[in-house]
């Protein structure tokens, strides 16, 4: 679903990314972990073409990403909060990016369906634009309308953060059930690393721009080595 | 307040300018385009050769042109060159409490900050712009009756009432910034002064600022008491209110919950298929989000002020076809200058999500450019006002405003390439709401302006007139039927930028988490 061929990104003189080939196969959780600074959130960007890669090329599908929009069709995406249109209402926000998507308000409909329990009550009918919610639920608001359209291909970045326990909880049920429902490709990176394995076929250890470990589920136990690596 | 206070202020006054400094050195605009410091730079220039210029050429002409002294004649326009001052600031001038953020958490007295930054804009570098023309007029005119320290004097006076003038300026525009029903403030103070000019015979204004020059120039100390008096009432009233507006922002005093328009009236332009669609967004960002709704009533009032004024006032527009059209043009093109100068800079709060979705941006560009133009038609019809009075001639307004929908937008829209500066939507106090350009977006927008005012001053003084209107309605009409073609080569150019821009955006973007 995504390769990567000699992907490098620097800022001035840091370089901030540097991955020779990677390739993520369809219908596989890949977890991304690192600490800060590792280059996580630089590699969802050039994933999506949101920043000018120094070097190489990534591609979703066959699709160079820089050179053709049709893998957007397929992508669904969540970085942080400046995905929102912070003016709009939930529901108006779910129906706008479903309308991008081809979609009419009955599919959005039956879409939200799928997520009543994340919700929990707390993000439609609420009467208040996006910018009046707290990060929580305005974090739930993104994650849904990135899974609206039933990506193929679905990128979140720290999609734990700001939930409550029992909804970090349902986020890890749903991705799981969205993988196996659509068969699609989840890419999630997190600094909790609980979570992370517990969703992931297959997780990237990031360090300084670089992948240094690539682990797999049925390969190796994740967990020692990325307790090894963190020294938690 | 005590010698410790005094130094506290004293010391934070120098931390806040020293970091003023450091912020206006560091400003993203300056780092990323070495260009456009030099071209801002350059420009400055020119303004301030343009004041020098003016101030000798009315110190020499008055001298030579009536039998009064030519001070006498510069004092009777003090009202005018205030009023001036005034309008300008709001493009130059910021808030107190839009600079106040980033000190709120820090252990100082939010008093103490407020102090701080207000007598700072006591002193600010604008107030003093005013002796780039008013030195050397001095020098000329005052020098030969008052010598040198008649100069000084005058010009002591005068700084003052500038100074009373950057208060009054902040004054209006946090009221305004509050609610729009503030506007009636200056309208009533500036409509007070007119009718005091011009209702009575007399003209009681002009003649009671040149006794007040007069006594400036020679040191009469009650004259100075005024624009003292003012500044200290002003400064009381504006420490007030900035106290109030940023303990409320900040949250320290109860707030009331948003109220959320979800009108469906717009609903019906999903007829108008994906343009329509963006069409809605468009409104709902021009309806809810503080910053644009200030703005877009602002250009609302403006237009209704100016055809108010040209309704009671004598046909002198009439009388010229070309001023007419300037005037007209004037506040037309600040509607789209408003609308569309700062195209993508709000979208910026949202930009990397809209990136991710296939053309999105094509789309929403041109609902910008279709809604700006559709827009042109409120004016038109309260114009029609004018035209059934006979004060402007109906075909000159239709095509005014159909080349204003075409082309002035076309123009303005061009900003989308260039514009990598995030606007907070809904904010009053923030840190970043200076709504810099860079070069090329100055280039755009005067280049829109200057280009509009050549072809419009060379066809209402060369060819007859209903051959410019013509010719103005024809080039709107081109702009307009082609739009879809060279909306996509913005679009395009747009893209082109992305990355830069995405940057740009990013850095500038406030943390609204």
């Amino acid at each position: 679903m995504i390769r990567i061929n000699e992907l490098s990104k620097k800022y001035g003189e840091k370089l901030a990314l540097s991955i020779d080939n990677y390739t993520i196969p369809s219908g596989e959780i890949l977890g991304l972990v690192g600490n800060n600074g590792a280059g996580k959130t630089t590699l969802f960007r050039l994933i999506l073409d949101l920043t000018q890669p120094t070097s190489g090329v990534a591609l979703i599908g066959d699709s160079p990403v820089h050179k053709s929009e049709s893998w957007k069709d397929i992508t669904g995406a969540f970085i942080d909060r400046s995905f929102l249109i912070d003016y709009l209402t939930a529901e108006e926000y779910f129906y706008f990016v479903g309308r991008l998507y081809g979609m009419d308000k009955e599919a959005v409909d039956a879409q939200l369906a799928h997520y009543t329990d994340f919700m929990k009550d707390e993000v439609l009918n609420q009467k208040k634009y996006l910018r009046s919610f707290s990060a929580g639920n305005a974090q739930k608001v993104g994650i849904i309308a990135a899974m609206l359209h039933e990506p193929k291909l679905l990128i979140l970045d720290e999609p734990f953060n700001f939930l409550d326990p029992s909804s970090q909880s349902a986020i890890k049920r749903l991705l799981r059930e969205y993988n196996e429902r659509t068969s699609a490709t989840i890419v999630v990176s997190s600094h909790n690393l609980n979570h992370t394995v517990d969703i992931s076929h297959r997780i990237a250890l990031l360090e300084k721009g670089s992948i240094i470990r690539d682990l797999k589920a049925d390969e190796c136990n994740i967990s020692e080595e990325l307790t090894e690596y963190f020294q938690v | 307040m005590n010698l410790l206070t005094h130094f506290k202020l004293f010391r934070l006054l120098q931390i806040l300018n020293k970091q003023q400094k450091l912020r206006n050195k560091r400003d993203p605009m300056w780092t990323t385009n070495k260009l456009t410091k030099y071209f801002i730079g350059l420009t400055l220039l020119i303004f301030l050769g343009e004041f020098i210029f003016l101030g000798t050429v009315l110190g020499l002409g008055l001298s030579e042109s009536t039998a009064l002294e030519p001070y006498y004649m510069m004092n009777r326009g003090i009202f005018i060159m205030l009023l001036l001052d005034w309008k300008i600031r709001f493009i130059f001038q910021q808030l107190p409490v839009q600079q106040i953020k980033p000190y709120t958490i820090l252990p100082i007295k939010r008093t103490h900050l407020i102090d701080v930054l207000l007598i700072r804009n006591g002193y600010a570098k604008f107030n003093w712009l005013f002796l780039s023309y008013m030195l050397p007029f001095a020098l000329i005119a005052v020098i030969p009756n008052w010598g040198v320290m008649g100069v000084v004097r005058y010009l002591i006076g005068l700084s003052l009432l500038f100074i009373a003038n950057s208060y009054w300026y902040l004054l209006c525009r946090s009221l305004i910034k509050e609610h729009l029903a503030w506007i009636a403030m200056p309208i009533i103070v500036y409509g007070g002064i007119a009718a005091l000019e011009f209702i009575p015979d007399g003209h009681i204004m002009s003649y009671a600022t040149m006794y007040l020059g007069q006594g400036f120039i020679a040191g009469w100390a009650w004259t100075y008491l005024i624009p003292i008096a003012l500044i200290a009432i002003l400064y009381m009233i504006n420490r007030t209110i900035s106290l109030r507006i940023s303990l409320r922002e900040s949250g320290h005093s109860s707030t009331q919950e948003e109220k959320v328009n979800v009108r469906s009236e717009i609903s019906h332009l999903n007829k108008l298929g994906n343009i329509g669609f963006w069409m809605q967004l468009e409104l709902k960002l021009l309806r809810r989000n503080k910053a644009l709704k200030v703005a877009t009533n602002m250009i609302a009032i403006m237009v209704l002020l100016f055809v108010a004024l040209m309704f009671f006032v004598d046909d002198v527009y009439k009388s010229d076809q070309y001023i007419s059209w300037w005037m007209y043009s004037y506040f037309l093109g600040c509607g789209g200058f408003v609308m569309l100068a700062n195209v993508m800079s709000y979208e910026g709060n949202y930009m990397d999500g809209l990136m991710t979705k296939r053309e999105s941006i094509y789309d929403m560009l041109s609902s910008k450019y279709y809604l700006s133009a559709a827009s042109s038609i409120v004016p038109m019809l309260f114009m029609m006002v004018l035209v059934y009075k006979g004060r402007f001639e109906f075909f000159q307004l239709i095509a005014i405003s159909i080349y204003y929908a075409g082309v002035l937008n076309m123009g303005f829209i061009q900003n989308a390439i260039f514009n990598k500066r995030t606007m907070p939507l809904n904010k009053t106090i923030n840190s970043g709401a200076r709504g810099n350009m860079n070069m090329w977006q100055l280039i755009i927008n005067f280049g829109t302006m200057i280009i509009t005012s050549v072809v419009a001053y060379v066809g209402y003084t060369y060819l007859p007139h209903w051959a410019t209107n013509f010719l103005l309605a024809a080039l709107g009409i081109l702009a307009l039927s082609t739009a879809r073609i060279w909306l996509k080569w913005t679009y395009l150019g747009v893209m082109r930028n992305k990355y830069r821009n995405l940057e740009g955006f990013r850095d500038s973007r406030e943390e609204v988490l």
